[in-house]
């Protein structure tokens, strides 16, 4: 599977996408196959939902088809950061739904499958703390680890995405890997506990 | 005061965030094997539909329709409301041979209730609850409109002392 490594070709996807615009099923599973899964993997990792997170993804894709067909992409050769602002504003525009439903849904303490997936690998403790150390986040560095690493978009495509240089967006990921990093660290705690 | 999280670890060597890269990947990676062997196929289809210009329907996960146990029992109840509908409509219909009330009025009406229910058979999976009760109700509607009109004729006499 594609991971960080951009957009297949641009000849070659933009004969996809004209082809995917008539309705073209071969060109819509090329499509699906490059981005379905890395669109899932973003949305569910901040949805914590596999149900509601399909949902998400299947409305990206209805979106994207519906401005495909009626022209409304035009931003050629960047068909991926394009599609990837779509998802991460059904993705805000879901939290916010969530969070006006507040106590309901509560994203931050109800159960997360994946975190209970997690807990059945051969390095549970590991996989559930990376999980929750995520979620621990800010927002910026949230995003900028669920980008790079459930979606798997290279650094050129988040500049494009995000409108940031590559190289601040390298220094935002340094810095969101240290701050899991410190979170994972068991001495990270004592070192706060004894600051205090 | 606290300091910040990129304090607490002035020496950081590489590897031990490469670790946590690969983590990150390995736990995005489980996340996209999470999905069941339909999900692409479904995304295909909803852009598709998309493309068609059809109300692009939600295409139910299959391990949520399991966990919905409620959503069988509903289907299996318009399903039973929607034969029951149809039987009334045909049982209805072969009665008025004893008063012959409007004939070709009862068989437009049972024969377009009839290509409702095949159209409702054919579409059953793509279509969610709300859109099957409305449908199912929709068709009840008619056939009860055809039963009364039938029975309204029809009862009286089989009812009347006289006749018998």
């Amino acid at each position: 599977m594609q991971s960080h490594d951009g957009e297949t070709s641009a000849p070659d996807l933009s004969v996809t996408l004209a082809q995917a615009a008539r309705g073209d099923e071969g060109a819509w599973r090329d499509i699906v196959r490059l981005y379905g899964r890395r669109v899932f993997a973003l949305v569910r990792s901040r949805i914590g939902n596999d149900e509601a997170a399909e949902e998400i993804a299947q409305s990206v894709f209805a979106t994207i088809a519906i401005k495909l067909r009626d022209g409304g992409y035009s931003e050629i050769g960047r068909f991926e950061p394009w599609l990837f602002r779509i998802a991460m504003n059904r993705v805000r525009d879901s939290v916010r739904h969530a969070k006006r439903r507040a106590g309901l849904l509560s994203l931050s303490s109800s159960p997360d499958p994946v975190v209970e997936q997690a807990r059945s690998t051969p390095d549970p403790a590991e996989r559930a703390g990376l999980r929750a150390a995520i979620q621990n986040l800010s927002e910026p560095d949230r995003e900028i680890i669920e980008l790079r690493h459930h979606a798997g978009m290279g650094f050129r495509q988040m500049s494009e995405l995000l409108g940031e240089p590559v190289g601040t967006l390298l220094a935002r990921h340094h810095r969101a890997l240290q701050k899991l990093k410190a979170m994972l660290s068991p001495l990270s705690g004592e070192e706060s506990e004894g600051t205090l | 005061m606290t300091r910040p999280f990129s304090d607490h670890h002035k020496v950081q060597t590489p590897s031990e965030l490469l670790a946590i890269e690969g983590g990150l990947d390995a736990l995005a990676s489980e996340i996209r094997q999470s999905v069941d062997a339909g999900f692409e196929d479904r995304l295909v289809s909803t852009a598709i539909r998309s493309i068609d210009g059809n109300n692009p329907l939600r295409i139910v996960h299959p391990g949520h329709e399991r966990r919905t146990r409620v959503m069988p029992v509903l289907r299996w109840g318009f399903a039973s409301a929607a034969v029951l509908a149809i039987a009334s409509a045909v049982v209805v219909f072969r009665q008025p041979a004893i008063n012959e009330p409007d004939e070709a009025a009862a068989t437009r009406v049972s024969s377009a209730a009839v290509t409702e229910l095949d159209e409702i058979a054919a579409v059953w999976d793509l279509l969610d609850d709300e859109s099957i009760a409305s449908r199912v109700s929709s068709l009840h509607g008619q056939t009860s409109t055809l039963s009364e009109s039938i029975l309204g004729d029809w009862v009286p006499v089989s009812m009347n002392e006289d006749s018998m």
